[in-house]
């Protein structure tokens, strides 16, 4: 395990993220906790409307929680000081789920990726930044010839990767991907993440991987938290996720998940949740899951469970599991 | 024995746009059986979605020109037929469902409504009748309260419930083929899979054949009896599912299975990817469109694209020079892992 | 099943190196094939389709050309009386004829077109521009003081713009082109400004413009490199289509007074100094009528043109 040593990176302490909207307040992060270590990937998981997006998007600096704390190195990132706001950026980077909104389809790339260069103002020789920006796109696969053309002249796949060249450029110690690869391509997806990959061997920085596709997230991550309607259900080591795992969601989920194998799919044990996945406005009490969870006794519904640890390591927010 | 319903032969499609033509479906052909799932596979370009609309004949007819082939469906070849002919045939024997159905659906009516108006408009019917036949497809495909969610509008339905109310409005008129271009990818992964069960559920309760377009080879697993694997505009390999899935013979299909990260298996350590993109179709190559990134490639792939080679099993060839008899005779099969054998 | 004969047997003849291996395939990409094609190259494609676009767009081209030269084509210049020639209709001396001092009507119907022209031009862009600036400021920040800047637009624009450029022309008091300038300065933002903050909170949602925020860009560079470039795009042809009130505007100020005045022609001037005698001398008020409803009509189906060249679903 990568993270035993030291301090975390970054550390969230029962993050709680809110919106007012029209039918009620939609508590869309409800009471998160979690850690991430230098170096480490942790992936996110969960369906539409689970906030991991919204989870993100609070670590970035871009939401501000309702309560609790975002610790960056122990200092919390909403007192920061203009100075320090500033720092952050180069610390924390995130790449984005539409390849083609991504970038700024009037500039160029070489310029899209030079942008943080730019605003940081790390490069004041133009042939230094030149040179940068090149080894920044040799990086990601690209070449020279690219860096003077705009993002509708390439493919999803390519602006994806131009995306984590800028993401790059500030050298970052965390980066939060925002389901980075949903909208490619399955052969462009495994691209996608080997380049991932490499880049967090050579550089040593940490990923939270934010998706829905829990086939693909195995690949890259170290741990796994699972998200139901803003709160992790179970978090543990990425294997224990697959074949240990504790919360029946869990085990909907895995058990939902098409394998590309036919004979495979026939003999496979299936959970089919019934009904939709209910809306994060005006939570019931008791268990998120409750309503739609095989198990759901009376406990359940009127008490909402708090992870415990069951295993070390192996986190479970559920009244039944053991 | 196999029945023939739709037979589409040696389609050709190009797209003329300022830049050049857009060969976006060159020399394609499949067929489908009567009661059997179809899956048209392959990433974004390969011509799939393409090919589907223009045997639906949804292709404007401004920059979307049929160069060639026949698609042959109940006696006629609808690659032929007049506007309206092809709009007697649309939502009547041949219909479609969607990625989205929330861009699909009327925002402003009723979905109940929109579910009757697919009917009446292909059959004389009283509107008392076509609201019996949409309770009773609603029934069929196990919508829950079908009376009440006929009144709803589509946003105060969930992705799920306007995916079925989509599905209602493509089976109310009980087609021979239903076309599904890509119709869980929006969805969530639960619902997908109750999606999933609904369309198979279709093959025994109706006699509705389904041609799903798609690039999740999980999907496909799940759902498809034949399959044809499309790149470039092009089948490069074709055959039932179990052969397609345990016996694939052509470096693409190996290629994007092996990118198919599976739930089932350990962690590798790098994963499989297809380095390089697929070829502009303003400028296809001569050769076959994959040889530029394909580990196998010899110099007559470069030079020749390959017919379809049949292989062993019924129904199943592969458009690769590695398949064919000369190749076989000289250097014997190539297996996945890259290993030649003995013919 | 559809090939020939000759062509199936050339099939079947393999050369000798044909099943040679080639080397493996390439990791990085290959270098873009299709030419660069950047967004106004493809939205020029599509304008010179409509011809009635090209053709206005050729007339205003003419039209600037000749307001340029025009004056001096011929000896006269704009102002020198001549009271052997008074009021004569356009002939092969004055080839628009003179007015009611002697003063040759092709020079002064060019000159005023300079100034017609230039009114137009600076009074559009310069409103344009503040409009651009508060549109983009109150869109990026939104809140209460968006909410602010939106009901005081609100509030201003329930008065018609004509009735601001009167009275401020009444304060300033009328005759210098800066002034007029001003004046129309100070009421032709608020379009531009409700406008730009409209795409502003469209594309402020877009993923690009969140990377900006994350990379530590301050708000002037997000307003500036960002969002108002990516609205110049649809306002362009609100721009151009704002041309032509500009020149209804000063012509009409002009004409009651409050614009532009004497000696200094521009169209408007001449429009209402041949007003009196439009009996008699018709030429004199149908030449500069004439300049003004052209030059309107022309930039509005340039416009139009121009709109059409734009919207992503016209395109070709």
């Amino acid at each position: 395990m990568k993270h035993e040593n030291g301090a975390p990176l970054l550390e969230l302490k029962d993050v709680k993220t809110f919106f007012k909207v029209s039918g009620g307040i939609l508590k869309a992060v409800n009471g998160v906790s979690l850690t991430i270590h230098e170096g480490e990937t942790i992936g996110l998981v969960g369906e539409s409307g689970c906030g991991k997006s919204t989870l993100g998007k609070t670590i970035m600096r871009l939401i501000k929680p309702a309560g609790g704390q975002v610790l960056f190195d122990g200092k919390d990132i909403w007192t920061f000081s203009r100075t320090e706001k500033k720092a952050y950026t180069r610390q924390v980077q995130m790449i984005f789920q539409d390849p083609y909104a991504c970038l700024d389809p009037l500039s160029v790339i070489g310029d899209t990726v030079a942008e943080g260069m730019d605003i940081h103002r790390m490069y004041t020789d133009k042939q230094a930044r030149g040179r940068e920006i090149l080894r920044l796109l040799n990086d990601v696969g690209l070449n020279e010839s690219h860096q003077n053309r705009f993002p509708h002249e390439f493919s999803g796949g390519q602006r994806q990767r131009v995306g984590i060249a800028r993401a790059l450029s500030l050298q970052p110690r965390l980066i939060v991907c925002d389901e980075p690869i949903s909208a490619l391509d399955v052969s462009i997806q495994a691209q996608v993440v080997n380049l991932l990959k490499r880049l967090q061997r050579e550089m040593g920085m940490a990923y939270l991987f934010i998706t829905h596709d829990l086939s693909m997230v195995r690949q890259i991550s170290d741990r796994i938290a699972v998200m139901y309607l803003g709160n992790i259900v179970e978090i543990a080591d990425s294997e224990d996720i697959y074949l240990s795992n504790r919360h029946p969601y869990t085990k909907a989920l895995l058990s939902a998940i098409p394998i590309a194998d036919p004979a495979v799919e026939k003999n496979r044990e299936r959970i089919v949740l019934s009904g939709d996945v209910p809306s994060p406005v005006n939570l019931p009490q008791g268990c998120a899951f409750a309503g739609r969870c095989p198990r759901a006794c009376d406990q359940c519904r009127k008490e909402a469970p708090r992870l415990r640890e069951i295993e070390p390591g192996h986190q479970v927010a559920c009244h039944l599991a053991e | 024995m196999a029945e023939k319903i739709l037979d589409v032969k040696n389609l050709v499609v190009t797209f003329d746009t300022y830049q050049g033509s857009v060969q976006a479906v060159r020399d394609v052909s499949f067929h489908v059986n009567k009661r059997e799932t179809v899956g048209i596979v392959g990433e974004s370009g390969c011509g799939k979605s393409v090919t589907i609309r223009t045997v639906m004949g949804m292709n404007p007819k401004s920059n979307g020109s049929v160069k060639g082939g026949q698609a042959l469906f109940e006696g006629r070849d609808v690659l032929r037929l007049s506007e309206k002919d092809i709009r007697e045939i649309l939502g009547n024997r041949m219909s479609m469902i969607f990625q989205d159905p929330f861009t699909f659906l009327n925002p402003t009516m009723q979905v109940g409504k929109q579910i009757t108006e697919v009917y009446l408009r292909h059959h004389k019917a009283s509107r008392k009748e076509a609201e019996e036949k949409a309770l009773s497809i609603l029934r069929l495909i196990s919508l829950p309260n079908p009376e009440q969610n006929m009144k709803r509008y589509p946003h105060q339905l969930s992705g799920g419930m306007r995916q079925r109310i989509m599905i209602a409005m493509a089976l109310i008129c009980e087609p021979a083929v239903l076309f599904a271009d890509e119709p869980t990818t929006a969805l969530d992964v639960t619902i997908q899979a109750q999606i999933i069960d609904l369309m198979n559920s279709l093959k025994e309760k109706t006699d509705t054949s389904i041609v799903l377009i798609t690039h999740d080879m999980g999907v496909v697993a799940k759902m498809v009896d034949r399959l044809y694997v499309m790149y470039a505009g092009k089948i490069v390999e074709q055959g039932d599912a179990d052969a397609m899935f345990h016996r694939p013979r052509h470096p693409y299909t190996w290629g994007l299975l092996d990118s198919v990260p599976r739930l089932d298996e350990r962690t590798k350590e790098e994963l499989h990817s297809i380095p390089g993109m697929p070829p502009d179709l303003i400028a296809p190559p001569a050769g076959c469109p994959f040889a530029a990134r394909c580990r196998y490639a010899m110099k007559i792939c470069e030079r020749r694209m390959p017919d379809q080679i049949p292989l062993e099993e019924e129904g199943h060839a592969a458009a690769c020079w590695l398949c064919h008899p000369e190749y076989v005779k000289q250097y014997g099969v190539t297996s996945r892992e890259g290993e030649q054998h003995e013919a | 099943m559809s090939m020939e004969n000759a062509e199936t047997k050339e099939k079947r003849i393999f050369q000798p190196d044909d099943f040679e291996k080639l080397p493996p395939p390439s990791q990085t990409d290959a270098a873009i094939a299709r030419k660069q094609t950047t967004y106004w190259k493809d939205v020029w494609r599509t304008f010179r389709k409509n011809r009635t676009a090209v053709i206005s767009l050729i007339a205003i081209s003419l039209l600037i050309l000749m307001v340029l030269i025009g004056p001096m084509m011929n000896e006269f210049d704009y102002r020198t009386n001549d009271y052997s020639a008074l009021n004569q209709s356009p002939n092969w001396v004055h080839w628009f004829g003179t007015d009611n001092m002697g003063r040759d009507i092709w020079t002064r119907v060019w000159e005023g077109g300079r100034i017609s022209l230039l009114i137009a031009v600076l009074a559009t862009l310069i409103p344009e521009v503040i409009g651009m600036l508060i549109g983009g400021i109150s869109g990026y920040f939104g809140g209460w003081l968006d909410t602010l800047i939106m009901r005081f637009i609100d509030v201003l624009m329930g008065i018609p713009s004509l009735i601001y450029m009167i009275l401020l022309m009444l304060v300033f008091g009328s005759g210098s082109i800066m002034t007029l300038i001003v004046a129309m300065s100070l009421t032709g933002w608020m379009g531009s400004a409700r406008a730009t903050r409209g795409l502003v909170l469209q594309i402020k949602a877009r993923d690009f413009v969140t990377a900006s925020e994350t990379l530590g860009a301050p708000a002037w560079w997000i307003i500036v490199k960002r969002l108002i470039p990516n609205t110049l795009g649809i306002r362009v042809v609100g721009i151009t289509m704002s041309i032509p009130s500009v020149i209804f505007y000063e012509a009409f100020l002009s004409y009651i007074g409050l614009g532009v005045t004497p000696p200094t022609p521009s169209w408007g001037q001449l429009i209402k100094a041949a007003g009196e005698n439009f009996r008699y001398y018709p030429y004199q008020f149908i030449i500069p009528c004439m300049m003004v409803g052209i030059t309107m009509l022309c930039f509005n189906l340039e416009g139009d043109g121009l709109r059409d060249a734009l919207d992503p679903k016209l395109r070709g």
